[in-house]
């Protein structure tokens, strides 16, 4: 891969807001123009999960046209659960890069908190499989399956998973676009109310608002899409491979090393989905980063630190910076596309390639996307 | 015993499928044993919009080898541990709840 650019990006802030989500496509949107400078498009890719039973819109690709004075320009819509956000940047990516399409505009949000939070989880846990679902099943039930195997397998405790809440409350602290701005004591994170055990409240990602975009090109620019992979699992967490590891995750990293002709070794930093504190972990391992088991052994150390030898969600990542599930993918290479071009201040980071890994449904479908400062 | 779904390459599935998902081979019913172990499991406080918590749900591996997703029809976790032998049985809505063996 090497002749897509990134030429700009913008973003809400994220959290509990008062805007619509066509409000939010349009701040992110202009943001991303505004630093790009550029104001027309081949195409516009847009990502959004769920916003049929969120906000009652349909026809979004359309909507989006419409709303930032862009009609005739051609606009769709991708959904891949909660790694949408990863998705649409894919899509937009090989439509560049296969010359279809000089520059494009690529934009990905969610408005979650207009339902109630029980509905919210309803919305969200019909992305698992019916099945679990029939048992009352959600996302955080299947997170605290695959968790208190990883513990049980190789010592991790809830000390551990503690601290990567802390850890990325820590690194929201200094983004102004973080739904949580405020740091956490371990303790308090220890002893936040159990949601599925050996979850705790703070082990989960919150429910948020927020949209983020991104210019695409193939005209050279400072930072450049060096590699991206995809997979997918299945559905029922019964019939996976392995419950300490994402196959999806697994797969989509090698597939992005090897278009990027890199190693893990290479890179410097990296936007894991967080949307829960042991996914950080898994998927830290997942992305060759550290070995199996190993993940939140490099955690205690401090070497995922924003000071630490390979900083993990700067941004706060989902778990701070918060998780409008179709956005997120996006919104990390964002944070990625800042912190190469040095704009993220105290929470900025050293390196010249930073990596994404985004998280569909339980795992189900998973995306790595690699960025290179040129 | 229980019933599950099998095909030509011994791909096997609790609840049952008619196509298998790893060779999109037809499957067959056969019966397995209902006896497994804990392989993990989780207490969930704050159920979906309809059930009513708290819900204690498991992985079970099968004495053949399966995995199946269960529910345990007691309040508190504190018996159960990851590898405590198992049985299975369906109930009257068709889910699968485990009991402990002594």
């Amino acid at each position: 891969m090497d002749n897509v650019y990134i030429h700009g990006a913008g973003m809400t802030r994220f959290g509990r807001l008062q805007q619509s989500l066509s409000e939010l496509f349009f701040q992110a949107c202009e943001g991303a123009i505004f630093e790009s400078g550029i104001e027309d498009y081949d195409c516009i890719f847009v990502g959004a999960m769920n916003p049929e039973e969120f906000e009652g819109e349909a026809n979004l690709a359309s909507i989006i046209t419409d709303l930032i004075g862009m009609v005739p320009t051609p606009a769709m819509r991708i959904e891949t659960a909660s790694a949408t956000g990863a998705a649409i940047f894919q899509v937009a990516a090989m439509a560049v890069a296969s010359g279809v399409y000089n520059r494009v505009l690529v934009l990905a949000g969610e408005k979650m908190t207009g339902v109630e939070t029980i509905e919210a989880t309803r919305i969200l846990a019909e992305v698992i499989s019916k099945n679990e679902r029939n048992y009352g099943a959600s996302m955080p039930a299947l997170a605290a399956l695959v968790t208190r195997r990883y513990m049980y397998d190789f010592g991790m405790n809830s000390k551990d998973l503690a601290l990567v809440a802390v850890k990325n409350h820590f690194n929201a602290s200094f983004n102004p676009y973080a739904h949580f701005r405020s740091r956490v004591s371990l303790e308090k994170v220890l002893t936040s109310k159990i949601i599925a055990s050996p979850l705790r409240i703070f082990d989960c990602g919150p429910i948020s608002d927020g949209a983020a975009a991104v210019v695409l090109s193939n005209e050279p620019s400072e930072v450049k899409l060096i590699g991206m992979g995809h997979g997918t699992d299945y559905l029922g967490v019964s019939y996976r491979e392995s419950l300490t590891s994402f196959t999806s995750s697994v797969v989509a990293a090698k597939k992005a090393y090897k278009m990027a002709g890199i190693e893990p070794r290479d890179v410097d930093f990296a936007e894991i989905h967080d949307a829960f504190t042991s996914f950080e972990i898994i998927g830290s391992e997942d992305c060759g980063f550290f070995p199996e088991g190993h993940g939140y052994r490099a955690l205690r150390d401090g070497k995922t630190q924003l000071d630490g030898s390979f900083p993990i969600n700067p941004s706060g990542g989902l778990k701070a910076r918060g998780h409008p599930v179709g956005a997120s993918g996006l919104a990390q290479l964002v944070e990625i596309f800042w912190q190469l071009q040095g704009k993220c201040k105290e929470r900025q980071v050293k390196g010249r390639v930073g990596l994404a890994q985004s998280i569909g449904g339980f795992a189900t479908n998973n995306f790595v996307t690699i960025l290179q400062r040129v | 015993m229980l019933r599950a779904s099998r095909c030509r390459n011994q791909h096997t599935f609790v609840p049952n499928r008619k196509i298998c998902p790893k060779c999109r081979r037809a499957t067959e019913e056969v019966e397995i044993s209902c006896r497994g172990i804990i392989l993990t499991f989780t207490t969930l406080n704050v159920p979906p919009k309809g059930f009513k918590g708290p819900i204690i749900m498991a992985l079970v591996k099968l004495e053949e080898g399966e995995v199946v997703f269960c529910k345990y029809n007691e309040k508190e976790e504190n018996k159960l541990k990851i590898g405590a032998k198992v049985a299975i049985e369906v109930d009257t809505c068709g889910l699968y709840q485990f009991k402990l063996l002594c």
